[in-house]
């Protein structure tokens, strides 16, 4: 029951030409992507005026493509799949409350909708047919209720009550009891519609697609009347090429650390300026690479993998002066106050994280950071930008280390372009 | 002889100056993934926007720079107007692992800079060792770069200075113009930083800027945002500093190869620093709760040579620049091509896109960079944001089309 959306089995896997586009590796660049990963979602299920997350992501080339949306909870299981098609230059966005009360976007390729009326066709797009996506798109909405239900249970970390999972967790308890679901996106190109999630391997071998054509940006907003605030930020953009056999890769713990997911990989140590504490405050938010365990446990213990090691936080102000903190992170996705959450003597300063948990042998885990900030001495005014990685995203070198004499030391460049 | 922060007072004569390429030291080569717009330090930031109101507080931006090496730099900054003509330009050391932000308002309003040096700044446990700048000011007394007194900038000389950032004649160019006029008192314009390691009073568009030796490093050490704050609309905007990354030292760039400064350094590629894309691509909603639309904050590289004032009420010889029809798509695919130009270095405009919700392909290359590069490449950068009055606005660095360092 991990992939609650499909309701029919889809069998033909429908291959589309992707051809990668010129892509600079290692880098967290904004440019057209194979896969998408929105670090952070939240979605207050009880408020419809609280928080929510919109998503919106678009195709670039103008060639259809089909994509696969995984809704991971804060403990990296799959709570979600559901495929999406986009003719070219397409452009969708979705609210996650959407998703949680069981509607998900109505698109289907040619086959499903000849007559365009459900995803529409303009005159500088392609428009396909996946025969794998009959019965599939475009999807009946609301789901069941029963299995919106599970979905909200998998993402808020309650109780399952369905086989063969029923009365275990799929997500971190809520120690306040609210009832806010939380976890990450993945938004993967595929070449047909499918019912795999990227837990398993054979996601990994004609399934997933490497077209670089997807850009999207997503924000946090709580838009009632009482709340009044939104952040936004680009997704993270993951491109595809041939990696080398045991490349580091994004999918990495799910394909052996082959490297055969060809997705580039995500740093481990980030840098970000601070401000707080109130009315001023500065939060991260933060995904981390968790274990491959992808099944729920019994309520009340945790994965096997967790709680992930966190080092202590570096935190320097602005005359340089350093202090380390402990600092908890113990699960795939978090916010964390630098000045309510961290024993911080610091009003204004630097703060310097390295998530690498120790948990992949032979290479640090992955992970990213996004810094918001409540500017509440100027105004109600909020700001989301990206931390800054501090290393070669695909060695795992730091940049630290290339800096301490002053000058860069010699480091062999990695040529990360493909054709 | 004092260093104050160096206000444009008169134009270099750039004529034919054709610099060589870097020499061919030995390599050490830095990681870079270059030619890409990523997220890491750098040894240019380019903050592609600010606004400051001169009249009232509505508006201001912060700057935020940060060292991330565990050594002494200076970063060199430099304000250019929108019409990418450098009026100002001042030095900060920056201990390893140092930050300074910088409020445009104290800069523009009251002529004030940070005071910092080898002996004033602070040195932590990670900030290695203070470091004597060559053409710095090592010592403790206030007034030469980077140790400034307070106000750093004559007011005799701020004026012309805010004037020129208004598009208004300024004493500082004999009376002409430096920047459009807008027709309020919204200085707007543009800013870049060095990592450097000496104190200069050479803008980035000086041919010898980028002389080796000289002034420049290719040190990517420096992380940084600018956040643009609208209290009034309570709105605050924020972009992480472009990063723009340096070659190794010593790596050879073939002549004609894109750079960031290579309108500056006659395509040769002396800077050494990584260039921009050309196309950008940016959604647009106008509609539900962001009642106040889409706007875009368009970064565009001009033309080569020192940019000069102008007459008060003509325009700069190049511009406008070029602007292909902009691809407004809606949510239905339905796409029209709509002419919107972004005739200077920097523009801050609404979506045209005729539908509400939709999104925007923004092909800001034109031909006068074309002696330079072989092809109309030119370098730009982007950002949106979508606006709810009165409540809230998110923004984004639009995304970009893969660059290329080649033509």
């Amino acid at each position: 029951m991990k992939r609650l959306a499909h309701l029919v089995l889809a069998l033909a896997l429908c291959g589309s030409a992707s051809t990668p586009a010129a892509a600079v590796l290692c880098a967290v660049d904004q440019v057209p992507a194979a896969t998408l990963l929105v670090p952070f979602f939240e979605v207050d299920i009880d408020d419809f005026n609280s928080t929510t997350t919109l998503v919106e992501f678009m195709e670039t080339s103008g060639a259809a493509v089909l994509t696969h949306w995984t809704l991971w909870t804060d403990w990296g299981i799959p709570a979600l799949t559901f495929d999406v098609y986009l003719t070219g230059h397409d452009v969708q966005t979705v609210n996650v409350r959407d998703l949680l009360n069981g509607n998900l976007p109505r698109t289907a390729s040619t086959g499903q909708d000849p007559g365009n009326f459900i995803s529409p066709r303009g005159p500088r797009s392609t428009d396909v047919n996946y025969p794998s996506c009959n019965g599939v798109l475009p999807p009946t909405n609301p789901m069941p209720a029963l299995l919106v239900d599970e979905m909200r249970r998998r993402l808020t970390g309650k109780p399952l009550v369905l086989d063969p999972y029923a009365g275990k967790c799929a997500g971190s308890p809520r120690a306040n009891g609210d009832n806010i679901a939380r976890g990450y996106i993945t938004i993967d190109v595929v070449n047909g519609c499918t019912l795999l999630d990227p837990t398993e391997p054979s996601y990994y071998t004609g399934t997933l697609g490497n077209a670089n054509v997807l850009i999207g940006d997503a924000f946090l907003a709580s838009p009632g009347p009482s709340f009044n605030t939104a952040y936004g930020y680009p997704v993270v953009h993951l491109e595809a090429a041939t990696l080398p056999p045991g490349s580091r890769s994004f999918y990495g713990r799910y394909v052996g650390g082959t490297g055969s997911d060809g997705r580039e990989p995500l740093p481990s140590t980030f840098v970000a300026p601070f401000d707080g504490p109130s009315p001023d405050a500065t939060q991260l938010m933060i995904w981390r690479e968790s274990g491959a365990a992808d099944t729920p446990v019994d309520c009340g213990t945790q994965p096997a993998w967790a709680p992930l090691p966190t080092k202590p936080i570096e935190l320097l102000d602005e005359q340089t002066q350093e202090v380390k903190a402990s600092l908890s992170l113990p699960i795939a996705t978090d916010i964390v106050d630098l000045a309510a959450d961290v024993t911080n003597p610091f009003g204004r300063g630097l703060a310097v994280l390295d998530l690498d948990h120790g948990g992949f042998a032979g290479r640090p885990a992955q992970a990213f950071v996004w810094r918001r900030s409540s500017l509440g001495s100027v105004g109600p005014l909020e700001t989301a930008v990206a931390a800054t990685p501090l290393e070669d995203l695909c060695t795992g070198s730091r940049f630290f280390l290339m800096f301490h004499d002053g000058f860069e030391q010699a480091l062999a460049p990695w040529s990360g372009v493909t054709p | 002889m004092t260093r104050f922060p160096f206000v444009r007072a008169r134009l270099l004569a750039v004529g034919a100056a054709w610099l060589v390429a870097v020499a061919l030291v030995a390599t050490r080569p830095a990681h870079a993934a270059l030619c890409t717009i990523d997220q890491v330090p750098a040894a240019t930031l380019l903050f592609p926007v600010f606004e400051v109101d001169l009249d009232a507080p509505a508006r201001n931006t912060i700057l935020s720079v940060t060292n991330v090496g565990s050594s002494a730099t200076i970063a060199h900054f430099t304000l250019w107007t929108d019409w990418a003509i450098p009026v100002l330009n001042f030095d900060i050391y920056l201990a390893g692992l140092d930050t300074q932000r910088i409020d445009l308002a104290d800069v523009l309003l009251q002529g004030r800079l940070p005071a910092t040096g080898k002996a004033v700044s602070p040195h932590g446990p990670l900030s290695g060792q203070p470091v004597s700048f060559a053409n710095c000011n090592n010592g403790t007394t206030p007034g030469q770069a980077p140790v400034y007194g307070d106000p750093a900038i004559p007011q005799s000389l701020l004026a012309g200075v805010r004037a020129a950032f208004v598009g208004d004649a300024s004493v500082i160019f004999s009376g002409k113009c430096a920047g459009s006029d807008r027709g309020n008192m919204l200085a707007r314009g543009y800013v870049t930083v060095e990592a450097n390691d000496q104190c200069t009073v050479l803008f980035p568009s000086d041919p010898t800027y980028f002389n080796d030796p000289g002034p420049t490093t290719r040190r990517n050490v420096l992380v940084g945002d600018v956040t643009m704050l609208r209290p009034l609309a309570q709105h605050a905007i924020a972009f992480g500093a472009v990063p723009i990354e340096a070659y190794p030292e010593g790596h050879a760039i073939p002549a004609g190869s894109r750079t960031f400064y290579g309108r500056y350094v006659n395509g040769t590629g002396a800077d050494g620093r990584e260039p921009l894309p050309a196309v950008l691509e940016a959604r647009n909603v106008d509609g539900g709760a962001f009642n106040e639309g889409t706007a875009f904050f368009v970064w565009r590289e001009t033309v080569a040579g020192n940019p000069a004032p102008v007459t008060c009420g003509q325009s700069p010889s190049w511009a406008p620049l070029a602007t292909a029809p902009v691809a407004y798509f809606d949510e239905l695919e339905d796409v029209v091509d709509v002419s919107q130009s972004f005739p200077i270095a920097l523009d801050v405009q609404d979506s045209m896109n005729p539908a509400l919700f939709g999104r925007a392909v923004l092909d800001l290359a034109h031909a006068g960079v074309t002696p330079l590069y072989g092809a109309p490449e030119a370098q730009a950068w982007a950002g949106w944001t979508m606006a709810a009055t009165n409540r809230f606005v998110v923004t984004f660095p639009a995304a970009h089309h893969a660059a290329s360092c080649a033509p």
